[in-house]
């Protein structure tokens, strides 16, 4: 069972570099206006919502982490926020919420929603 | 949900946002910092790839969507275009070449304000000519005329043989119909710069009637001193090599490397007016017509 976790959260690394990369690849992804999506967002918190909290959160850390890298400059934004968000689905995921498509968007929906202004205030252009 | 902010999970985040907190403080101000090498080491290679693949994909799908006609037309616009490229790459290696030349004439002119040069390009080379004699692409149109001194930056080259409207024929320093009157610049002995079949095969010259007592020695710089207004002075015409005796009188002389290499030059100067031209030719025409008229008048 142990071994199993292992290599579903090694499964998990990979997908989030791999969307991460893809997410990062210049016009692969069309753009709607100046919107271009965040893939590494969704992924890690729909991760977050079968997982229990502490790995959700690293992932959270982790997608969070290459966002920031991604962006450059400054490190640790995204990764404060994915953590502390991915800790909180993972709860509410867990205690609260039942895990299906429509919750994962509604949580996305919400998150992103969130993260938006708040990249605005730590990324003023 | 009881006892959430008293768990292991919960504490451990506390710690995450903390060293997070603390990694925005230390990279704020920081371009590369070593966590931004790693994430870098990891995916940037990837990233290489993902690139790679998306710019092959995207030109894959741009050329399978045009019909035959439009690359047909596009191929055709791009031969177009390449070719006026490839003649503004001709158009500019010229133009490159002949400012490099014109700088330096430009230099030879500033040293001799009264030359009035005409810059030429050799078009033409016999090969079975021994003496490296050449055509070159100015003639009378471009103010080139019989005897007219040919140069280089580095040098003598020669003189004009032969001239048409278009383009004139030069003989070089090797031949031996070129005499020019020559002095050493470091002992200020004279001598007359000529030339034969050996000396033009070994590409040298010979710096003749030299006295017994010379003091010409090797590396000496010979230049001309303008005597006979063929030449102007001060033109270097080559380096001594060696002294030697001459085989058909008592005097010697020195063997001289010429300053440029006539059977390989590509651009010369021809200069067609300066201080002193044709003083000497005119003086002796003078003393024929004047020997003439007085002789005509005595009769």
């Amino acid at each position: 069972m142990a071994n199993y976790r292992i290599i579903r959260w090694f499964a998990y690394a990979i997908e989030i570099l791999v969307l991460f990369v893809l997410q990062e690849t210049p016009g692969l992804i069309p753009t709607l206006g100046m919107a271009r999506p965040i893939l590494v967002i969704p992924a890690v918190l729909a991760v977050a919502m079968f997982e229990s909290e502490i790995p959700a959160m690293l992932f959270g850390l982790l997608g969070g982490l290459l966002i920031d890298f991604g962006i450059g400059g400054m490190l640790g934004f995204h990764g404060i926020l994915l953590a502390a968000a991915c800790y909180g689905v993972s709860l509410i995921a867990t205690n609260l919420m039942r895990t299906n498509f429509l919750t994962a968007m509604l949580i996305s929906i919400v998150l992103v929603g969130m993260v938006a202004p708040l990249k605005r205030m730590a990324y003023p252009v | 949900m009881k006892g959430v902010f008293r768990s292991t999970g919960f504490k451990l985040l506390v710690a995450v946002i903390f060293v997070m907190f603390c990694l925005m403080l230390a990279t704020s101000n920081s371009s590369a910092p070593l966590t931004a090498k790693l994430f870098g080491f990891l995916t940037t290679p990837m990233q290489r790839i993902s690139t790679m693949l998306t710019n092959n994909a995207a030109a894959t799908v741009n050329s399978a969507g045009q019909s035959k006609e439009s690359l047909i037309a596009q191929n055709q616009k791009l031969k177009e275009e390449n070719d006026e490229l490839k003649k503004k790459l001709v158009n500019y290696y010229t133009y490159q070449q002949e400012n490099a030349q014109l700088r330096k004439f430009l230099e030879l002119k500033n040293e001799n304000q009264d030359f009035k040069p005409v810059s030429a390009a050799v078009v033409g080379r016999d090969p079975s000519n021994l003496f490296g004699q050449f055509t070159i692409d100015q003639g009378t149109r471009g103010g080139v005329s019989v005897n007219d001194p040919v140069v280089t930056e580095a040098g003598v080259v020669g003189w004009v043989s032969a001239v048409s409207s278009s383009y004139s024929k030069v003989t070089t320093i090797l031949s031996p119909d070129t005499k020019i009157s020559a002095i050493d610049k470091v002992t200020r002995e004279t001598g007359i710069i000529g030339s034969d079949i050996q000396t033009a095969d070994a590409n040298t010259l010979k710096l003749q009637y030299l006295s017994v007592g010379t003091k010409v020695v090797s590396g000496d710089i010979i230049v001309t001193n303008g005597i006979g207004g063929v030449y102007p002075r001060n033109l270097i015409v080559g380096t001594v090599k060696s002294i030697k005796r001459s085989q058909t009188d008592v005097s010697l002389y020195a063997e001289v490397t010429p300053a440029v290499d006539v059977k390989n030059v590509r651009d010369v100067m021809v200069i067609t007016s300066f201080a002193g031209k044709g003083e000497a030719m005119e003086a002796a025409l003078g003393s024929t017509s004047s020997s003439s008229a007085s002789s005509t008048g005595g009769k």
